[in-house]
């Protein structure tokens, strides 16, 4: 039988995670249940997080914005801030899944389970977010694009739980776009999916961050496309040249989905579909 | 045509009478019950596609805790098959496994999870044996035998006029080879059945099914008990498309041996993985058709060779392949045909029926065909429907004239009227609109392929307070059959809609009324209960006349009363005389369905009693960068004979087309060396709400003489053309033509910058 604790404070559920068989943080089980349901003895023990009020709550302060690990989809969906501030955050979060979806699934579950296809991670990426890893011996902070390391697998230890992620409050002038092409529209695994933050002044690039999903092992960025884009013009010749670039940068695999060959082609039309939003 | 009485209930829009248990979740399913002492079965299965059995570790397994019951082949009490149209799948395997997931053994234990683990423990010694997994390559000469000589399950044919001299003559002739893949039902609630061991050593067994005949039929051949002793209750079930027509009788003989072995209820219910993985779909199809026609735009000439993929086993094969062959002209004059149709055997799961039975597959390289032909003469696609659609004295296919019934033309018309202008074909810099259409027709009931098949009895009873009860041996499973035989009780016996019930379906109140399938509920059992109705009628007429001073000829029953040309009476007071006067009213009714032929040498024959007919039209939008098609618009046209219930009728147009949107756009089962890779809902993708175009029902109403008030069946069709429209208006948006379902992105893509190449 698997052994469930329900902590209430959040000193208390970092203690359990210290023990020598830390237990499975469950957040909105969106993910974890599924799993659950084939393997039923998968984990000897589970932690519920949802009583956990310090993991919950979106808040701007010190120049920078704050979501604790705890919110969900649908708090993201509607929070006025976001909408306001970091809209490329907040209607990715309105097109995951179904509504049931949304209303259980949380960021923090999002980002720990390490898709390449975690629908909140372009954003985040783009938005240049950082993650607040916290255990009973202390605090640590690491950037998000430090965090992943293959499908399913990251750089959070076990004794550790993600509590909340923050990123600079975005310039008025920013721009943010989500885009994501799936086999049907809604309710379904992206075959790609692209996030860009930029700053466009002029028709020109102050600078740019792009993040692309389902591509690549993990949530990638797109480096050698933003230095071309950067400081320049966005000519039509210039956007060729970045879907070109970008098709370079992925190496998507041909799978149940999708084929290499289509999520690359793909994931120059979408670059291009999100500069052009920009302008 | 029979006026229609305003008052009348038959063609007005009734509220399902379902349908708010079923909304609020209220609604019980076979998977919410539990009996005391019920035991959970699990089903242990082949792990590979063709195999030799030698063994198992069924020692190991009876030790494991909470396991109460072991079964394999050797331990089944009566005969070891499932009957379907032939008797040769096993119930159980012995001496061969021919699928991956076919049953071998099974567990009884006290949780599902001892059942589960237990059914993970077993191990099989399995000596593995080479495996066909194409279709195309079941003929090879060098391929294993799974079937007879050639693993062709059935061969049909359909020979009229001369092909050979039709093509030497026409003007144009196109020709291509088609592939339509696997469609999975997709029915919300998956297979299960509960069985319960009686006195005097009867089952019963309740559970999500079609035809409880069938079942009954299965579980008595299995247990090796009379039929007397087998009872079927149909729970109510969650969407079924065909897919459980045959396949509950695998469910119920699996629950039903271990309830027999250990004398405790048994209760099986299927996970989604087992259900996608192990039970019927639509079967795959390879189609090369070579059709002509001459420069006036008239069909001469149609030649096709084509194999459906039948899986491991026969089960339906036969029938589906049947009804594919008279299908397969589509609902055209063409004095010149051969056609050579074949199931095949594989090692891959059986296949079996889904709305539309072998029709969608043919349907779509017809239909795919006449755009081609009418492109080449440079005629207009509806045009060239318009000169060669049957129409009412032409002859089918097999060589039927049509009589009554043929509102052909009236959906082609309507459709493309209610359809109004093409939308602009510039949609922005990157997506291009097309339209397209299609016309079909739908043989109405079993037809000559199963006409053995083809009656059905229903009893009704008016109860002394005046509200009626009945019972039929069609089910419910979603399709709203309840409601439209309720009002068609309610119009024979002029009582209110809502005091008329419904039993469960139940094999021991009705006879053997054949299977749920067809789309032949609403009219077989709809002229079964007005037979049933008749003498009721003429009871409370007999009563009625003398109380009204006139004789039974001059009485009308309409409702709540029951009028004489001078006064009225109403008829609970008659109700109330003949319940004072002991008179019977309650009365059993029988319909049968004769005259249809079909002679197997030619493919010739009456082979359908009707013919339901239908257009689509279909408005889409394909973005040219990702190859994406969204359906914008579907018009679809069906003459139905007469819509009982138009509410039922529409729910039917739009659950159909958006069903089989799905197979055009994105359904699709991964199967590699006979393993399916995607048995979940996350990996087999059917369309959303979201994915949901406007639809917009086009209801023709051309009487049937044969229907109830005049009701044909028509339930398929609307799934049956909307694939080939969409591929039509593929082709008239962008100029490309795919001739393999789904039209996914990536294959739309492909195609474009095939395109692209080949104008470089």
């Amino acid at each position: 039988m698997t052994q469930i604790f329900t902590p209430k404070y959040l000193e208390e559920a970092l203690e359990l995670l210290a023990k020598k068989n830390p237990p499975q943080p469950l957040a909105g089980g969106t993910d974890l249940l599924v799993m659950l349901k084939d393997e039923p003895e998968r984990f000897s023990s589970l932690m519920l997080l949802e009583n956990l009020k310090e993991l919950s709550g979106i808040h701007k302060e010190n120049g920078r914005i704050r979501i604790g690990s705890f919110t969900t989809h649908a708090d993201i969906e509607q929070s006025p801030v976001l909408n306001e501030y970091a809209p490329v955050l907040s209607s990715a979060a309105s097109e995951i899944g179904s509504v049931q979806i949304r209303n259980r699934g949380t960021i923090g579950g999002n980002i720990i389970n390490a898709s390449p296809a975690g629908d909140l991670i372009p954003p985040l990426i783009a938005l240049g977010t950082t993650l607040e890893l916290q255990s009973a011996k202390g605090k640590r902070e690491i950037p998000i694009r430090e965090f992943f390391l293959a499908p399913g697998a990251s750089v959070r230890e076990p004794q550790e739980l993600l509590v909340a992620i923050h990123f600079a409050v975005p310039d008025a002038r920013e721009r943010g776009v989500f885009l994501k092409l799936g086999p049907r529209k809604a309710q379904a695994i992206s075959k790609v999916m692209l996030a860009v933050q930029a700053l466009v002044h002029h028709g020109a690039v102050e600078w740019i961050r792009i993040a692309i999903g389902a591509v690549a092992p993990t949530v990638i960025r797109a480096p050698q496309t933003e230095t071309l884009l950067q400081g320049k013009k966005l000519t039509p010749e210039l956007i060729e040249e970045a879907k070109e670039t970008v098709r370079r940068e992925v190496s998507p695999i041909t799978d149940i989905r999708s084929t290499a060959e289509y999520r690359q082609h793909v994931t120059g039309v979408l670059l291009e579909r999100a500069i052009k939003s920009l302008l | 045509m029979k006026k229609k009485n305003p008052t009348s209930i038959i063609g007005s829009r009734t509220a399902r009478s379902d349908a708010l248990a079923k909304v609020c979740g209220t609604e019980k399913f076979v998977a919410d019950y539990m009996y005391d002492g019920m035991l959970h079965v699990a089903v242990i299965r082949s792990p590979v596609p063709h195999g030799e059995l030698q063994g198992s570790n069924r020692r190991e397994l009876e030790a494991m805790p909470g396991v109460v019951a072991v079964l394999f082949a050797e331990d089944i009490p009566g005969k070891n098959c499932i009957p379907v149209v032939l008797s040769d799948m096993p119930c159980l395997a012995t001496g061969n496994v021919l699928y991956v997931g076919e049953p071998v053994g099974l567990i009884g234990a006290e949780t599902p999870e001892a059942a589960r683990k237990a059914c993970a423990a077993a191990r099989l010694d399995i000596r593995p044996l080479p495996a066909i997994t194409d279709p195309e390559k079941s003929r090879d000469e060098n391929a294993p035998k799974l079937y007879g000589d050639e693993n062709v399950f059935t061969h049909l044919v359909m020979r009229s006029g001369d092909v050979q001299t039709a093509f030497q003559k026409a003007s144009v002739i196109v020709e291509g080879t088609y592939r339509t893949p696997y469609q999975e039902h997709a029915y919300l609630e998956p297979q299960g059945m509960i069985a319960t061991p009686e006195g005097d050593g009867a089952m019963k067994v309740t559970g999500s099914m079609q035809c409880p005949f069938y079942v009954q039929d299965a579980v008595a051949q299995v247990l090796g008990l009379p039929l007397a002793k087998v009872r079927i209750v149909q729970s109510t079930t969650g969407g079924a498309f065909g897919g459980k027509e045959d396949v509950p009788s695998f469910v119920a003989t699996q629950a039903a041996l271990v309830a027999h072995a250990t004398g405790r209820s048994a209760r099986l219910i299927y996970s989604r993985e087992e259900d996608i993985t192990t039970t019927s779909k639509r079967h795959p199809a390879v189609l090369h058709y070579r059709t002509a026609a001459d420069k006036k735009g008239n069909l001469l000439a149609v030649e096709a060779d084509y194999i459906l993929d039948g899986g491991a086993y026969t089960t339906l094969s036969p029938v589906v392949l049947w009804r594919s062959i008279v299908h397969s002209v589509g609902p055209y004059r063409c004095p010149n045909i051969k056609v050579d149709a074949r199931a095949v055997a594989t090692n891959r799961v059986p296949c079996g029926a889904f709305r539309g039975f072998g029709s969608p597959q043919v349907l779509f390289a017809v239909e795919s065909q006449m755009d081609r032909l009418a492109d080449e003469l440079g005629i207009e696609p509806a045009e060239f429907r318009r000169r060669n659609l049957l129409k009412s004295g032409d002859k089918t296919s097999t060589g039927q004239v049509l009589k009554d019934s043929v509102g052909s033309h009236q959906t082609l018309e309507n459709a493309l009227s209610a359809a109004g202008k093409a939308p602009e074909k510039k949609v922005s810099s990157s997506k291009r609109a097309g339209r397209g259409i299609s016309t079909i027709f739908y043989g109405v009931g079993l037809g000559a392929g199963g006409e053995h098949l083809a009656r059905t009895g229903a009893t009704v009873q008016i109860l002394r307070d005046g509200s009626a009860v009945f019972s039929v041996g069609t089910t419910e499973m979603g399709q709203g059959m309840r409601t439209a035989l309720g009002q068609i009780v309610a119009e024979a016996l002029g009582i209110p809609f809502e005091r008329v019930q419904m039993t469960a379906t139940d094999t021991s109140r009705v006879p053997d009324s054949g299977p749920t399938v067809a789309s032949r509920a609403t009219t077989m059992s709809g002229n079964a209960l007005l037979s049933a109705c008749k003498p009721i009628r003429e009871t409370l007429f007999a009563v009625a006349a003398p109380l009204l001073n006139t004789t039974t000829d001059k009485l009308k029953l309409t409702q709540g009363q029951i009028e004489s040309p001078s006064k009225t009476i109403p008829l609970q007071d008659v109700i109330d005389e003949c319940f004072q006067r002991r008179e019977n009213l309650a009365a059993e009714g029988w319909y049968r369905v004769e005259g249809t032929t079909f002679d197997k040498s030619t493919g010739q024959g009456d082979a359908y009693v009707t013919y339901a007919w239908s257009t689509n039209v279909v408005d889409i939008e394909v973005d040219t960068e990702t190859g994406v098609v969204e359906v914008k618009r579907i018009f679809a046209a069906h003459d139905v004979g007469r819509a009982v219930n138009v509410s039922g009728v529409e729910g039917q147009i739009e659950g159909g087309s958006v069903q089989g949107m799905g197979y055009a756009l994105m359904e699709d089962i991964l199967s590699e060396d006979g393993v399916i890779r995607n048995p979940q809902f996350s990996t087999y993708i059917i369309p959303t709400a979201v994915d949901t175009p406007e639809i917009k029902p086009v209801i023709v109403e051309v009487p049937f003489e044969g229907g109830p008030f005049g009701a044909k069946g028509f339930g398929e069709q609307p799934l049956m053309g909307i694939a080939p429209a969409i591929a039509n208006a593929i082709s008239d948006a962008v100029g490309v033509r795919i001739n393999e379902l789904p039209l996914t992105p990536e294959r739309v893509f492909a195609a474009l910058n095939q395109k692209n190449k080949n104008e470089d």
